[in-house]
């Protein structure tokens, strides 16, 4: 597989940039941002103008097709402007949670109302100990085969925004992935306080709440690892993005800023930075894009190529982010300027998912006999 | 069975994008063939050589190439080359390192890498039918001439002088950190012929021959006490009027599109070699325990992100080459993501070693700078030695202190730092 972009795909990234840019705003991000709920109505209906609901989810199963490339593109792009609305959740996560199992009627129903832009939905991640039967914190039972779930997830991306709720629970034969209508007198969601307010979470309990099993047998947790492992690549792309723009920013500012009769960007402690983050970020850059291609061509080395991606993308929006407050001095850590929006964004995002030494903890386990 | 994994990098064994590597599966055949038939039965690597019988047998290597038309595949036909695309030129280093063949002698390095590539853009019709097929043939050997005593990190400063005499240009002044000066028939260097104009307009790219009263050579050891670089003093050395390559006085323009010729396949090589590198310190590790330590686990983690981030960058670089696209400042990002990684990772194979570390013995490394070869038996020497060779890495060919400054002002568009004025 090739991690070359061809000319339809740059110039698809293109078309993207360049309507994002447009339609969102700092004010937009800062308003969404001061809210409890992250959306933005006119926001979200507009990204059918491009298909993007649906991206990267097959046709036959309801979506709008494309491949893991281009979503990985767009989610490259989003990270850059901090898109406020909950595509995240609802195009890569719960997307891709429900297309990874062969979609029977009401799945497809689902997918075709994603594509539509008419379904918000999410995936409860699992924390840094995985879906080990012991960090399962909700278990699902049935009676004559109706599923109910019951406990509590601590937190989960848009789960206030969701109408449909994905998550894994303990069953008797192990953890299943189960959908939940958050509707349901049994479903509570309290939005928290985050660390990063462009990524809304909530709280989740359950007593009792109807759910409806996905998928069959003993392939399930394989499956879910794989959904695991795509959510990191799709946010590993999200990171480039972020990573991309906070460098633009600070590089800007190094250009108008005068100190000492010129430009700070002529200072080589400046260029000497900016430079180390262009680094990173083309490091990553690599990384990422060799994962999509894999994600992309539904390769099974996926698992590694995602702990790179992960790792490299989280260590260099790591250093834009940081790098950026920095180079842009007192208003940098100013709340009027948008950098600790960005910051607060590379942290969450680092976090999620497995930090960048989680990955190479992972990886060393998976290239050594220890 | 880990570090085997380790080289794949994935389902992809090929560098290059599929589509291209379809085109190229008969040359891979053609290479596969020639490296089964003229490798000895029991191959490991030119490091498992005895370090005796290492020159000839390298010297015996390289005529093979020639006759089978294995080296600078990708130049034209008609000054030597085979014709062959840059695909197929990648498709040989891949199988080459995959048999741990070598594809030149480190005296051809600069010549098939970077000096041949250079008189393809910039040489007049009867230099290319010249010089290319003596590169190729192992006639002429290069060195170059750039760094001096005053002219390291400013190039442009070089104060080695040429004047044209009586027909032939008559250099004086003081060359150093020239590698394989001591072997070399001729020398590609800057040299100024213009004091009246800036500094960057009054250089030529000359082509001096090296056997001659008015050339000294002098050794210098580096650290590891090898010798492969020189000093070389130019005392009324002179060359024939028409050796210039471009133009007199539009040397700088020449020195700059050769630097950018590091990018397409050196790239690749340095990839392949770091890879094999790193299979060879997991190897190490597992077998001294080191990876038990989950730090030791966790560098190694990092170590190889690193690496495929550089393998993923060749790619992506390549096939910017393949569309065409003209070298740019992405080699200076390569140079600092490899040159820079070569010195943590070999810190960490030190570490690795241990107390061995403290008394290296066994071979040496069969190289000067980067890794060792692929596929290099281990010895703890081997592994200080390219510890003390990875030093290097940052220094040669723009430190890496230029290169930020490189990615600041021509990728990032950051203003030039303040230089002061020189003095008249």
């Amino acid at each position: 597989m090739s991690i070359v972009l061809s000319e339809e795909q740059v110039d698809f990234q293109k078309t993207v940039r360049a309507f994002l840019e447009a339609k969102i705003t700092e004010d937009l991000v800062r308003r969404v941002a001061a809210e409890e709920v992250s959306t933005d109505e006119p926001l979200w209906e507009s990204f059918a103008e491009l298909e993007l609901h649906g991206l990267g989810i097959p046709e036959e199963h309801g979506g709008a097709g494309g491949s893991w490339v281009e979503l990985g593109l767009v989610l490259e792009e989003m990270g850059a402007v901090l898109v406020p609305v909950p595509y995240f959740a609802t195009t890569v996560l719960a997307g891709q949670a429900l297309a990874a199992f062969a979609p029977d009627g009401q799945i497809e129903e689902w997918l075709e109302r994603i594509r539509k832009g008419e379904l918000v939905a999410t995936l409860a991640l699992p924390g840094r100990d995985g879906w080990d039967d012991d960090a399962i914190s909700v278990s699902a039972g049935s009676t004559a085969g109706a599923w109910r779930l019951r406990g509590r997830l601590d937190r989960v991306i848009d789960a206030s925004s969701a109408e449909l709720i994905l998550t894994v629970a303990g069953t008797p034969d192990g953890p299943r992935l189960f959908a939940v209508e958050s509707a349901h007198d049994g479903v509570v969601t309290t939005p928290r306080m985050t660390l990063d307010p462009t990524r809304k979470m909530a709280s989740v309990e359950f007593s009792d709440a109807p759910a409806i099993r996905l998928g069959e047998g003993a392939a399930d947790r394989k499956d879910l690892e794989r959904i695991v492992d795509l959510a990191t690549v799709g946010l590993a792309a999200e990171q480039l993005g972020a990573a991309r723009r906070c460098l633009e920013t600070a590089v800007e500012y190094a250009k108008e800023r005068f100190q000492h009769g010129q430009a700070i960007g002529s200072f080589q402690a400046i260029k000497h930075r900016c430079a180390d983050i262009f680094l990173a970020i083309e490091a990553a850059r690599s990384c990422v894009y060799h994962a999509l291609a894999l994600a992309a061509a539904d390769d099974p080395d996926l698992g590694r190529a995602a702990s790179v991606a992960k790792a490299a993308a989280s260590d260099a929006v790591n250093a834009a982010a940081t790098g950026s407050v920095q180079i842009h001095g007192g208003i940098g850590f100013s709340w009027e300027h948008p950098a600790h929006l960005y910051l607060k964004r590379a942290k969450s995002s680092g976090i999620l998912l497995g930090t960048a030494t989680d990955h190479r903890e992972r990886l060393s386990r998976c290239l050594t006999t220890h | 069975m880990p570090h085997d994994s380790l080289i794949k990098g994935g389902a992809e064994e090929s560098l290059l994008p599929a589509a291209l590597r379809e085109s190229s599966e008969g040359f891979r055949r053609q290479v596969r063939e020639f490296l089964e038939e003229n490798l000895p039965a029991d191959w490991v690597s030119v490091g498992a050589l005895d370090e005796a019988e290492r020159p000839q047998w390298m010297e015996q290597w390289r005529n093979k190439l020639v006759e089978h038309g294995m080296i600078c595949v990708a130049w034209p036909s008609e000054y030597g080359g085979q014709g062959r695309s840059l695909a197929d030129h990648v498709v040989l280093l891949e199988e080459f390192a995959r048999a741990a063949a070598p594809t030149s002698l480190t005296v051809d390095t600069l010549a098939v890498n970077l000096l041949g590539p250079t008189i393809l853009e910039v040489g007049t019709e009867e230099q290319k039918r010249e010089l290319l097929p003596r590169i190729v043939s192992g006639e002429d050997r290069w060195c170059q001439g750039y760094s001096e005593p005053g002219a390291g990190s400013d190039l442009a400063g070089v104060q080695t002088t040429a004047t044209l005499k009586d027909g032939k240009w008559v250099i004086n002044g003081q060359k150093i950190w020239t590698t394989s000066a001591h072997e070399a028939d001729w020398m590609f260097a800057l040299v100024r012929t213009d004091r009246s104009v800036s500094k960057h307009a009054g250089l030529t790219f000359l082509l001096i021959p090296m056997d001659q009263p008015g050339i000294e050579v002098r050794p210098i050891l580096d650290m590891n006490q090898h010798h492969h670089l020189n000093e070389v003093f130019l005392t009324d050395a002179e060359t024939d009027a028409d050796s210039v390559l471009g133009e007199v006085n539009g040397g700088w323009s020449v020195a700059t599109a050769l630097l950018g010729y590091e990018r397409n396949d050196a790239a690749v090589r340095d990839a392949l070699n770091l890879r094999n590198e790193l299979e060879r310190l997991f190897a190490v590790a597992e077998e001294r325990g080191a990876t038990a330590d989950p730090v030791i686990g966790v560098r190694l983690a990092q170590a190889y992100i690193e690496v495929e981030a550089i393998a993923h960058g060749a790619v992506r670089g390549l096939a910017a080459a393949l569309r065409g696209q003209p070298p740019g400042p992405e080699s200076s990002v390569h140079k600092i993501l490899w040159s820079e990684y070569h010195q943590r990772v070999t810190e960490l194979a030190l570490e690795i070693l241990g107390d061995d570390a403290l008394t290296p013995d066994g071979r040496g490394s069969a190289t000067h700078v980067n890794t060792d070869v692929t596929n290099a038996p281990y010895s703890s020497r081997s592994w200080v030695e390219t510890y003390f060779a990875a030093r290097s890495g940052t220094i040669y060919a723009g430190t890496s202190e230029i290169q930020r400054n490189i990615i600041a002002e021509r990728v990032l568009g950051l203003p030039r730092s303040p230089r002061p004025v020189p003095k008249t």
